[in-house]
């Protein structure tokens, strides 16, 4: 009896595998061929009969891209907007979470509520208005655009992410702290940030990720290489009109693709783990 | 010296009257226990005191000085939360040391006064746990010893073992009397529990709705409320309180749900309507007395040494307190309590007479 229950326990697990492996496989697809093609040689990429691995292994695609003249320019853009647009993304979600959560005003929950409307506009939609808005105020082409736009999109899911951790921040320890003789500067220093620190990590590797893979926009509001973004600048510099270089789009695209993947894990680490375990009963 | 005094202190949420008018005198040393239901303002004004929450109007004062403007850093005083309230992210010393440090007292100061405390409380095992690794008791101790470490001159606690088990809280409760005997700190501790706030206090302030309503020793408040609210919020069961109105002709209260029995009284209280209250334990099974009451019993509720009764007397019902065994459900029965035990209350007001 419980050798046969045990039996179908074993088979109800090996088929969830084989579901769940089918589903990546399935997601993963498209970037295992990227990946496979950055390391083919020219010849291999457009074969009869299409190749997921190469058969050959080559770095030439990598060498090409890392000695392209643009290149350190390319990451250095995106990691400047990326890193700042994090930063203010942690500074002012943390501070309009609080306020969100622990304070009462009027109209507080018609904000609450436009915060999740800005999702209402698909991306494209504000192509447009941002360029006339870069235009005017002299910003094409900046930095300061870049990070504008990437903020508009990252903040609001910030705000959310951050109030969901707040609503399990136990508004005792404000008190405590203040009983135990901290000015509100010390509040947020030696209280807020550390208990909130897994919330302010997701929220700041959010932000990166976001602003890292973002293409649209520094696609259309750069004019140079001055300001453009790594995934912008690999789509200037390797798609030409006539002809593409798909060993080399595909080796960008893979080390565009690992830093993501790398804050990915660690995102996944904070997301998972528990806030404030014993600090209320 | 450390004697805290509050004058007219009211405080508003809103439309929510919170606090209305709070007077309390508390003297140096004295362990005060602030006594009431759930939601009747105790947290709101321990907070006000310590400075967490604004007051709207009053004077709080400290040893004569009025302290209503300061923040809570410059009013020398500790406070243990409802839910402790550590730290998560620090460990047992360094939620110790954090008062302190903030206070800027020297790092040498607070090693000895973390260990200090540690030892008094016996957490010394525990001071490199984070609070997340301990038991509800070891964390209320530690929120103790948070506390006590400060040396402030007055030391507020807010409903401390409210989140602790029955056992535990006995045991914690003897430590905390224990404590203010040995510190002799002045202390305000909050419960709703009356038998917390009886068996630890010097002095109870007893509060309803935003209003405190009786202050005095424990005796005092049990023997001699001043309200059918004291009255019946004390004692367990409760007091039995019982309508009658005033005879003018015959110096005299009649009972108003039969009319019969007639009870002589000292004083005379000017008022039509009136309530007369008894507890339990006072009633005796006995053929003479000040107010008899004849009935028989209803329920019984053994508790092992003795028993609670409820008794209907002519649609009237009456609380007893008797010895198990001594009475049956269904028997007739006549009650007499003596005028000694006797409180005679306003019926419109809820004020003793
Ligand atoms: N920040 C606040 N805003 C609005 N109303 C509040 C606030 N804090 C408390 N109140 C209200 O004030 C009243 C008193 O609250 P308080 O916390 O002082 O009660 P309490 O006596 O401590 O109750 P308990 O025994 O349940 O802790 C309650 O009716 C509560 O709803
Ligand atoms: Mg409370």
């Amino acid at each position: 009896m419980t050798s046969y229950r045990r039996m179908i326990q074993i088979l109800t697990q090996v088929l969830l595998f084989c579901g769940v492996l089918g589903v990546t496989v399935l997601l993963l697809f498209p970037a295992i061929v990227a990946f496979g093609t950055s390391f083919k040689p020219m010849g291999e990429i457009f074969t009869q009969t299409p190749t997921i691995f190469p058969h050959e292994p080559t770095l030439a695609a990598y060498k090409k891209i890392f000695c392209m003249p643009e290149f350190p320019r390319f990451l250095l853009n995106s990691f400047i907007i990326s890193g700042l647009t994090a930063l203010i993304v942690i500074i002012a979600a943390l501070l309009a979470a609080y306020t969100l959560t622990f304070t009462r005003f009027p109209g507080k929950k018609f904000i609450r509520q436009m915060i999740l409307m800005t999702y209402m506009f698909p991306a494209v939609t504000l192509v447009i208005p941002l360029y006339f808005f870069a235009h005017r105020l002299d910003l094409l082409d900046s930095y300061q655009i870049l990070i504008f736009a990437d903020l508009s999109f990252a903040l609001p899911i910030a705000v959310w992410l951050m109030a969901g951790y707040f609503e399990k921040f136990p508004l005792e320890l404000v008190k405590a702290a203040r009983v135990d003789g901290c000015n509100p500067l010390q509040i947020i220093r030696h209280i807020i940030i550390p208990v909130m620190k897994p919330g302010i990590t997701a929220a700041g590797i959010f932000s990166f990720i976001l602003a890292w893979s973002e293409y649209l926009f520094s696609l259309t509001l750069t004019l140079t290489d001055e300001s453009r973004t790594i995934s912008a600048g690999m789509h200037y510099c390797l798609m030409g009109n006539y002809r593409t270089d798909y060993g080399l789009l595909t080796a960008a695209s893979t080390i565009i693709v690992i830093p993501v993947v790398i804050l990915f894990a660690l995102l996944q680490k904070f997301i998972v783990g528990g806030l404030t375990e014993g600090s209320l009963k | 010296m450390s004697e805290l005094r509050l004058e007219h202190v009211s405080k508003r949420f809103g439309r929510n009257l919170v606090l209305d008018r709070v007077n309390l005198d508390i003297r140096d040393g004295e362990l005060m226990v602030i006594l009431g239901p759930s939601g009747c303002g105790k947290s709101t004004l321990l907070s006000i005191v310590a400075g967490i929450e604004d007051l709207d109007s009053g004077i709080i004062c400290l040893n004569g000085q009025s302290i209503g403007h300061l923040p809570p850093r410059n009013r020398d005083m500790a406070m243990v939360f409802q839910n402790h309230a550590l730290y998560p992210h620090m460990n047992v010393y360094e939620n110790i040391a954090f008062g302190l440090r903030m206070h800027k007292v020297s790092a040498e100061e607070i090693r000895t006064r973390v260990n200090e405390v540690a030892v008094m409380l016996e957490i010394e095992h525990l001071l490199k746990r984070k609070p997340r690794q301990m038991s509800g008791g070891e964390r209320q101790r530690v929120a103790m010893g948070r506390a006590i470490a400060r040396h402030p001159q007055i030391f507020l606690l807010d409903e401390p073992l409210s989140s602790l088990d029955a056992q535990l809280r006995t045991q914690i409760r003897t430590e905390i009397k224990k404590l203010h005997a040995k510190l002799g700190i002045t202390m305000v501790f909050v419960t709703h529990d009356q038998f917390e706030a009886m068996t630890l206090s010097d002095r109870i302030a007893i509060m309803d709705r935003g209003r405190i309503v009786q202050v005095g020793t424990p005796d005092e408040v049990y023997h001699h409320p001043m309200t059918t609210f004291v009255a019946t919020f004390l004692g367990n069961p409760s007091m039995n309180l019982i309508s009658a109105r005033y005879d003018a002709s015959t110096c005299s209260l009649h009972l108003a749900h039969d009319g019969g029995t007639v009870l002589p009284t000292k004083s005379t209280p000017p008022l039509p309507a009136c309530l007369i209250g008894f507890r339990p334990e006072h009633v005796r099974l006995e053929e003479q007395g000040d107010l008899v009451l004849d009935g028989s019993v209803d329920v019984l509720e053994p508790t092992g040494s003795d028993a609670f009764a409820l008794i209907d007397c002519h649609g009237l019902a009456v609380k007893a307190r008797c010895s198990n065994g001594e009475l049956s459900v269904g028997r007739r029965i006549r009650l007499a309590i003596a005028s000694e035990h006797l409180h005679v209350f306003d019926a419109a007001s809820g004020n003793r007479v």
